[in-house]
């Protein structure tokens, strides 16, 4: 009886806190974002790569180039103290760089596979040897950063990364059932939509990954309520509340590349995708590679993504599939448990 | 003893968890049909005919009143905000330039904070 009448108790006392830090949450300002110390080693435009500063005494021979997806903001993998995937690595004593993106202008809405693949991110992986003066480096790719750096790994076959990471990156995208429905080369013309917006807006981004799963928005306010009286909860919900509404629009070449060559040809699966009038030959990929993959990915389904192990040329290689969403996969308190140490003991060894 | 531990709200959490995963089911099944699509593409056709024929108007209105539209302030804004960012990594040059040599202006941007020595091991291995 007693336990029984201490639990309504707390019930009450949460539901007091839950009004006084209710009132709080809406006149408080957004959530810091993106706190580790870092510096801009190189910009062009959309494009922003970044350098972490180390925080141990000695770090790994191998540096470490993350590219992050161009539809969402980097921040998610810096997302806040304890919570920061970022800070987690150079803790454990990597060299960190990462590529992120800011919105495109309009000057950028001619930008395609060749410029993200043959431009960008050779420049980035130049500039990172450079700066760290060492030519070996591991490449880590996000979902569509994930895409690009093995699309670019595939082009240069030549000049192979010591290590590539890919974190739930799609390759059969006829498997991402409802993304390839929305996009139906029979009702969508994707030519008027680019030749109309220049860019397309962040605003169809974001309603296409809301759509995926229309009621856990309104869920997650439910839970937010219910947990208004838990200070860390509402932290993190904020964290991820915020990064999750700040999409980027996508340059326009780059969004009709996507539909017609990815989701309508499925070319990068079917190993016959051209960019730049080189062939991206998934089998050139010689590189040890991890890929990790999410149990509940909504975005990149496992179907989606399993295929890449299957493809690439390399004899090292592995994939594991964790517990968790596509977002939870990489960055809040699962990803702390469950991908970061596992990385850290794949990549430890391969960093010397 | 069991029974005081439960968690009174568990109840309506299930519920609220079974109905998340029901309403997403049910939507995904809808959206996933050639009829959405078809409608969906179809509304989103006509809004984009719609802010064209807008934009074509505004901009022939805006053009006989002298007036630069919309989409030429954003491309003189993205120019301003291009110069500024371009002035920006200057400063930052010039700053590490004269950090590392007060007397002297060189071409060559000093990027030479000191770092930890790359020699780090993997736990297992590490002595």
């Amino acid at each position: 009886m007693s336990a029984t009448a201490d639990r309504i108790q707390g019930e009450v006392e949460r539901a007091i806190q839950r009004s006084i830090k209710g009132l709080e949450y809406f006149a408080s300002p957004a959530p810091v974002v993106g706190h580790t110390p870092k510096e801009a080693v190189l910009e062009r435009g959309t494009l922003h790569l970044y350098h972490y500063l180390p925080v141990t005494s000695e770090i790994y021979r191998v540096p470490i180039l993350i590219v992050m997806a161009t539809s969402n903001r980097g921040y998610i993998l810096d997302l806040a103290p304890g919570q920061s995937f970022v800070e987690y690595m150079i803790g454990r004593g990597y060299d960190v760089y990462l590529i992120d993106w800011s919105p495109p202008t309009s000057a950028d809405s001619g930008l395609r596979f060749e410029d993200y693949t043959l431009r960008f991110i050779p420049e980035c992986v130049q500039r990172v040897r450079e700066d760290s003066g060492e030519h070996d480096l591991t490449v880590i790719g996000y979902c569509m950063g994930g895409v690009l750096s093995v699309m670019w790994a595939a082009l240069h076959p030549d000049d192979q990364p010591a290590n590539l990471v890919c974190f739930t990156t799609p390759i059969d995208f006829s498997r991402m059932e409802l993304f390839a429905k929305w996009s139906d080369r029979r009702y969508f013309d994707v030519d008027k939509l680019v030749d109309s917006t220049g860019n397309v807006p962040s605003e169809l981004i974001f309603t296409s990954f809301d759509m995926l799963r229309p009621a856990t928005r309104i869920v997650g306010q439910i839970q937010l309520w219910e947990n208004m009286w838990d200070e860390s909860f509402v932290r993190s919900f904020r964290a991820f509340e915020r990064w999750s509404t700040d999409t980027l629009p996508l340059a326009g070449e780059y969004f009709r590349e996507t539909i017609k060559e990815l989701i309508w040809e499925n070319r990068l699966h079917k190993n016959e995708l051209v960019i730049g009038g080189r062939r991206a030959d998934l089998r050139s990929i010689t590189a040890p590679l991890l890929h990790a993959m999410a149990e509940h990915d909504h975005i990149v389904p496992y179907d989606a993504a399993k295929p890449l192990i299957g493809h690439v040329g390399s004899a090292d290689k592995e994939e594991i599939v964790l517990k968790g969403g596509h977002v939870s996969l990489v960055a809040g308190p699962n990803a702390v448990k469950r991908l970061w140490p596992r990385l850290d003991a794949w990549l430890g060894v391969r960093s010397v | 003893m069991a029974e005081t531990d439960k968690d009174p709200l568990a109840p309506w959490r299930d519920l609220l968890s079974q109905w998340e995963q029901n309403v997403n089911a049910l939507a995904n099944r809808t959206m996933g049909s050639d009829e959405y699509s078809s409608s969906m593409h179809g509304a989103m056709g006509a809004t984009l005919k719609m802010q064209e024929t807008m934009r074509q108007f505004m901009a022939t209105y805006l053009a006989s009143a002298n007036l630069p539209s919309r989409t030429e302030v954003l491309g003189i804004a993205e120019r301003v905000g291009g110069i500024e960012a371009r002035l920006d990594r200057i400063t930052v040059l010039l700053e590490r330039i004269a950090a590392k040599e007060p007397g002297q202006a060189t071409a060559q941007p000093a990027v030479s904070r000191p770092r930890p020595p790359r020699t780090k091991s993997p736990p297992s291995t590490e002595s």
